[in-house]
């Protein structure tokens, strides 16, 4: 088998998403994994680039890095007694054993399931879109609804966080 | 049809009064109640005639659920069984309702005790008249709801409340089977309806088995057996009898309405009722008569012990509902019917007889602390002897006709019949004996009461003792409507022929009939003077004898210890074991660590966001992804 | 100008009741904020107001089939049903709440506009067409709940709640969307009638397929609430208010249902035999956890939790059996269930009083003593949990078992009629406490003209439904025929 260049960039994308991962789990300080986390988001809007879904890449980078992770290190820094945080983040060994043991058996499962498994989407032609005029497009006509729900979805989370964090009922 | 739809709705508006506006009519309650079953008995003679005279009801009310094939009526059936039992019912309903207003006179729940014999009456009556298997389930069940209220009706007695939650589990138990039974009917026939299920019974359909778990089994075997088992738990035969001893902890006019007219006789009927099934399979109907044999003597020797007088009666109540099984399980089908119409009045005489000797000692109901009664309250005594002759099977009295003719049934029906003669003749010699024990003691001998409970003893009011006189009129004279020997003079048995499938004779040699008869009197009557002589002459036998063979009287006084190995696997062993089991393997942070979790969580609010992450949330996912990897794992097993 | 204006309107027509819930959800929160925090409880009967509304355009609506928005909504009588099912479970969240909220001081609109949300998701879930629309309608229901769950910011236990439930469900949705994923990737499209038409000439036998379907089960046994998905339950049900654990127990699991209906017997149906033997397999771990676990209960809203596990798992034996019956039967039950439980939940609430919580089983000692009707409305619901006739939980069950053994799983059925016996024992401990014990202490139970209505309302359709099933339950039947 060939290894071409496009290969060996994959697998630096892959690892860079895979690796901060394990270290947004296990890191027993939550600053690290808030950082860890960074790097799997970038990571991961590099897999789109490789699926050719260039817009939903850049848009990773935009509202996961530049909005989500930001915002995440914010309040991890503004809340009290982040070290005490760090002492709970803690696995026992059998049930660390345990839980790596189904991990293992579902990937198992998964890898078994998606070996040789025969996708629609062979070529291009099942695309629909991947420019922002053709998803735009579609947004607003094949998938008006959805796109309008999630529209009612963000209200109703706005909503949501304004009763979590008003201080107390009057 | 108004009328005979009346009959179970009477009481019904009954209960609704008497529920709902209790506070405002206090006593006069009664006066409602009364007069709903009162009504239910009027409408159930008009019934009876209609139906003596070749009018048989068979109406549907209303299509209760209708889906696809199966269609399931509120529909009611009067045949000749039905009249039978509608009679039986409502009759003796009456007279206990009366009897109750001088008993329950002052209790501070007197309408609500009301409102539930109303609608005790009214689910039994709901029972007997379904004519299919949904509506008698719904009678069924609701007659085992109003025990379960009317057992632990004196709340206040923890063992009154723990006796209603008995009786409704052991019964529950029963209802299983009862379903099972009912949903292999309707995969089998396709009906749930008595005629057109009847109407497919044929030996054709008896022939057809069934693979259970390797075994062949007949359909109708199975169901029946399944059927039969429901019928164990209301008609409290082995193993599920353990409520009805229990089941006294209710007031004495409850246990009555249990043991004479409701419930208890739902097993018999339901068994009588499905005969064109049972009779079809063998080894059901021996299921059956075994089953009834053993339940008879097996309670009769424990009643042989007890001191507590009502525990007594329930015991032969038990006993007593082994021989109507008995003779079912012959194919004496009317046999059985005619003993639960005996039965009904002489046990109904007794319990309320009981009833006004326990009004008269104040509450007092161990058998040790009485005696002498007789001269004290006279018409209790004469009521509670008559009764007694009855339950003995003495001649002429009442229980002697409808046991005798199981008796000669069984005698007659082959090998295994004459063995289970046997242990049916040692039994009624048991229950002569015991049922006189009870009588010399609680009536003869030196008085054993406390003082201040001899000095309150008096004859209760008449709205007690003239029910208990009817009843015992009809303890003396019921019987002469089973009249053996004589051709065509067994009306009761004529009257119910077109019912039941014509299974077995009671045999022709009348010579024979007429020995076995004079024989079982005999040992009837030894059984009261063997009673006689250790409880009357010479008191000092008993305990001699108690001393001796110790092992044996402990062993019958804690009722062979049933109840303790009941728990012992049931409660203790199957559900708490269960429900350890799954704390320990799943839900031990749930249950306890939850728990102490919150309580933590309270006592520390400022730390919360730390306590968020505790780690069961963590554990809560980690399940449910075990979860899809042994589902993801049934891939291998499926494909 | 006015053309196009009516042109919008018309299209929108099929999701008017959607539009109309969220309208007033929107405007409930607009009101709030000049009411300032007075006569709260109006905005109650507001939204009830909107409930109505939506209500009567659905059943206006009744007559409109098809598929609308490029696929992603459906109307038919499937999900007609359900959302009559969702006005129900919210209207009778929504009256039990009213009294229940000034009591423990979160009286705020928002409450109101919450569940307002969380039914508009609940009845996209039901009618969705399209994968994406399933996963939006749930999101939507979800984070309403979730909030909701968290609703008492100054107990900690309901805090515990919604994170649990937040976090879980996150997890839960994760799942879901790989497996969304996953039917996507296979049949190249999202929409349902497209993954059923791929379907129908796929090779079943596909690993990817299987791994797929299991996935949805997962999440969607999350939301029902199927043992070992069901961990979260209790301790949300329990931390959560009462009045959202009574419509958590109603309302999202009913729509869980609907998509297991939805997706497992329409969508998936090529796939029948391995979905019944794994939901059956679901069914009898349910029914058994449930049941068992409940038994060892001492507060109320936990046992009910469990008593609502134990029901998922009644209902699953409907969808295991599969086929126009089994639908049938399960949407009959999730009806009648809804009313049963909200009505139960009801009776615990009016426990709740200023300086008492009402919540441990031991709390309805003597009740039948004290408050004679709550008492006999508590034993008319519990009867009915149990499937005692002529309650409606009896046909209920009745009706599953009955497709059941009709689909020839008598099995699954013995085994449900096993643990529906088992489950009297626990129904009855309350029962026993009610009406066998003194009180502890007397109190009066909170009263309100609202409360009292929801009560009556579920009351009278338990025993109606009861005594005579036959228009709830040709109703039902009928409302299959969009299915399948």
């Amino acid at each position: 088998m060939e290894i071409g260049m496009r290969d060996i960039v994959f697998l630096c994308v892959a690892l860079l998403t895979t690796i901060p991962c394990l270290i947004v789990v296990f890191s027993r300080n939550v600053l690290y994994s808030a950082f860890a986390l960074f790097f799997t988001f970038l990571g991961t809007s590099g897999l789109y680039f490789f699926l050719d879904a260039e817009f939903l890449a850049i848009t990773q980078v935009v509202v996961y890095i530049g909005g989500v992770s930001v915002l995440l290190l914010f309040a991890i820094l503004l809340t009290k007694n982040v070290d005490e945080i760090r002492k709970t983040n803690m696995i026992s060994g059998p049930r660390m054993a345990l839980a790596g043991a189904a991990a293992l058996a579902l990937l198992g499962s998964f890898l078994y399931a998606l070996k040789g498994a025969r996708w629609a989407m062979n070529g291009n032609a099942a695309y629909p879109a991947t420019t922002i005029k053709g998803l735009g497009d579609l947004l607003l006509s094949k998938y008006l609804l959805p796109f309008e729900i999630v529209s009612i979805l963000l209200l109703a989370v706005l909503v949501g966080s304004l009763v979590i964090s008003r201080r107390s009922v009057q | 049809m108004l009328k005979y739809i009346l009959i179970p709705l009477l009481p019904f508006f009954g209960f609704l009064i008497a529920g709902l506006f209790g506070k405002y009519l206090k006593e006069r309650a009664a006066t409602v109640a009364v007069g709903g079953v009162l009504g239910a008995f009027v409408f159930a003679v008009s019934a009876f005639i209609d139906v003596a005279n070749g009018t048989i009801i068979d109406e549907n009310f209303y299509s209760w659920i209708l889906i696809g094939n199966l269609s399931v009526n509120v529909g009611f059936q009067i045949d000749q069984l039905t009249a039978v039992m509608l009679m039986v019912v409502t009759f003796l309903s009456t007279l206990i309702h009366i009897y109750s207003i001088g008993y329950m006179h002052g209790d501070k729940g007197f309408s609500r005790f009301f409102a539930y014999l109303e609608l005790f009456t009214f689910f039994m009556l709901v029972l007997v008249m379904g004519n299919n298997f949904l509506v008698m389930f719904v009678g069924w069940e609701g007659v085992g709801l109003c025990s379960y209220l009317l057992i632990g009706f004196w709340y206040e007695k923890k063992s009154a409340a723990d006796a209603g939650v008995k009786a409704f589990v052991t019964n529950r138990v029963g209802d299983f089977g009862f379903v099972l039974g009912m949903m292999l009917i309707f995969t089998t026939f396709g009906t749930l309806d008595f005629t057109d299920v009847f109407a497919q019974a044929t030996p054709q359909l008896a022939a057809q088995n069934i693979d259970l778990l390797g075994i062949e089994v007949g359909i109708v075997t199975l169901i029946c057996l399944l059927l039969f088992v429901g019928a164990t738990g209301k008609s409290a035969q082995i193993p599920l009898y353990v409520w009805l001893p229990d089941a006294m902890e209710g007031p004495t006019p409850v246990s009555a309405l249990i043991h004479a007219a409701t419930m208890v006789t739902a097993g018999v009927f339901m068994v009588a009722r499905c005969a064109p099934l049972f009779s079809l399979s063998h080894t059901a109907m021996n299921v059956v008569a075994v089953t009834g044999a053993v339940t008879a003597l097996f309670a009769a020797t424990i009643g042989l012990v007890q001191n507590d007088i009502k525990r007594v009666i329930a015991y032969s109540t038990i006993s007593q509902l082994g021989y109507m099984f008995l003779g079912l399980g012959v194919g004496a089908f009317s046999a059985g019917i005619f003993h639960l119409t005996t039965h009904a009045f002489f046990k109904g005489l007794l319990f309320l007889a009981s009833g006004s000797v326990i009004h008269a000692l104040s509450g007092e109901q161990d058998m040790r602390k009485m005696g002498s009664l007789r001269r004290k309250i006279k018409i209790t005594y004469a009521v509670f002897l008559i009764g007694s002759l009855a339950l003995a099977g003495i001649f002429p009295f009442a229980g002697f006709f409808s046991k005798d003719e199981i008796l000669w049934s069984v005698y007659n029906a082959g090998s295994l019949g004459r063995s289970l003669w046997m242990v049916g003749l040692t039994g009624a010699f048991m229950t002569a004996f015991y049922s006189f024990r009870l009588i010399y003691l609680t009536f003869f001998g030196k008085s054993r009461m406390d003082h201040d409970v001899e000095h309150h003893v008096h004859e209760s009011p008449p709205v007690m003792t003239v029910p208990l006189m009817i009843l015992a009129f009809f303890s003396i004279t019921i019987g002469f409507i089973g009249m053996p020997l004589i051709p065509h003079a067994n009306l009761f048995a004529n009257f119910l022929a077109p019912v039941f499938p014509h299974v077995q004779h009671g045999g022709t040699d009348h010579g024979l009939e007429i020995g076995l008869m004079i024989f079982s009197v005999l040992v009837a009557a030894t059984g009261i003077v063997m009673a006689y002589v250790w409880y009357v002459r010479d008191t000092r036998i008993p305990d001699k004898l108690a001393e001796k063979f110790s092992g044996v009287y402990t062993l019958l006084l804690n009722k062979y210890r049933v109840d303790e190995l009941y728990n012992y696997l049931f409660v203790d062993g199957l559900v708490h074991k269960l429900a350890g089991v799954l704390h320990r393997i799943g839900d031990v942070k749930i249950v306890d660590g939850a728990v102490n979790g919150v309580a933590r969580l309270i006592g520390q609010a400022s730390e919360r966001g730390r306590k968020m992450q505790t780690g069961f949330v963590q554990e809560y996912a980690f399940i449910m992804g075990l979860g899809l990897v042994v589902l993801i794992g049934m891939y291998y097993v499926v494909k | 100008m006015l053309t196009s204006v009516q042109e919008i309107l018309k299209q929108l027509v099929p999701i008017y009741p959607e539009f109309v819930l969220i309208a007033f959800a929107l405007s409930v929160l607009v009101v709030d904020m000049f009411l300032n925090g007075r006569y709260t409880h109006l905005l109650g009967w507001y939204s009830l107001i909107g409930i109505v509304i939506a209500a009567s355009m659905t059943i206006i609506l009744g007559g409109v089939q098809g598929a609308f928005f490029s696929g992603t909504v459906l109307l038919d009588p499937f999900s007609q049903f359900f959302k009559l099912v969702f006005y129900l479970a919210c209207g009778l969240g929504i009256l039990i709440a009213m009294k229940y909220l000034d009591i423990e001081d979160i009286h705020r609109g928002e409450y109101y506009a919450l569940m307002l949300f969380a039914t508009a998701g609940m009845m996209l879930m039901a009618s969705a067409g399209d994968l994406i629309t399933i996963y939006l309608g749930l999101e939507l229901m979800a984070l309403s709940i979730y909030v909701l769950a968290g609703f008492m910011r100054k107990d900690s236990r309901s805090n515990e709640a919604g994170i649990k439930y937040l976090l879980l469900g996150a997890f839960s949705s994760g799942i879901m969307l790989y497996g969304m994923s996953l039917l996507y990737g296979l049949a190249g499209t999202t929409n349902l009638d497209g993954i059923l038409a791929f379907l129908r000439t796929a090779d079943l036998k596909n690993p990817v397929l299987f791994l797929s379907m299991v996935m949805l089960m997962v999440s969607f046994g999350f939301k029902v609430a199927a043992v070992p998905f069901h961990m979260w339950v209790p301790d949300v049900y329990e931390g959560a208010p009462t009045s959202v654990t009574a419509f958590m127990s109603a309302g999202p699991k009913v729509a869980g249902f609907a998509v297991l209906l939805r997706v497992f017997t329409h969508t998936l149906d090529p796939l029948h035999a391995d979905i019944s033997l794994l939901l059956s397999g679901l069914a009898v771990l349910t029914m058994a956890v449930g049941n068992v676990m409940a038994l060892s209960q001492t507060n109320i809203k936990r046992m009910l939790a469990y008593s609502s596990i134990a029901h998922a798992g009644y209902a699953l034996v409907g969808v295991a059996a599969g086929g126009q019956e089994g639908a049938a039967s399960v949407m009959l039950y999730v009806l009648i269930y809804a009313v049963m439980n909200m009505g139960a939940f009801g009776v615990v609430i009016m426990l709740r009083k200023a300086g008492m919580r009402g919540e441990e089983i031991s709390d309805f000692a003597g009740l039948g003593k004290t408050n004679k009707t709550a008492a006999f409305l508590m034993l008319i619901f519990l009867f009915s949990l149990t499937g005692i006739p002529p309650m409606a939980g009896f046909v209920g069950k009745f009706y599953i078992f009955k497709s059941a053994v009709q689909a020839g799983m008598i099995w699954l059925a013995i085994v449900g009629v096993l643990f529906s016996a088992i489950s009297a024992y626990f129904y009855l401990r309350v029962i026993m406490l009610m009406y066998m014990y003194d009180p502890k202490e007397e109190f009066g139970l909170v009263q309100s003209p609202a409360l009292a209505l929801a009560l009556a309302i579920s009351v009278t359709a338990v025993i109606v439904i009861g005594v005579y099933p036959t228009p709830v339950l040709e109703f039902a039947r009928a409302s299959v025929a969009g299915l399948l």
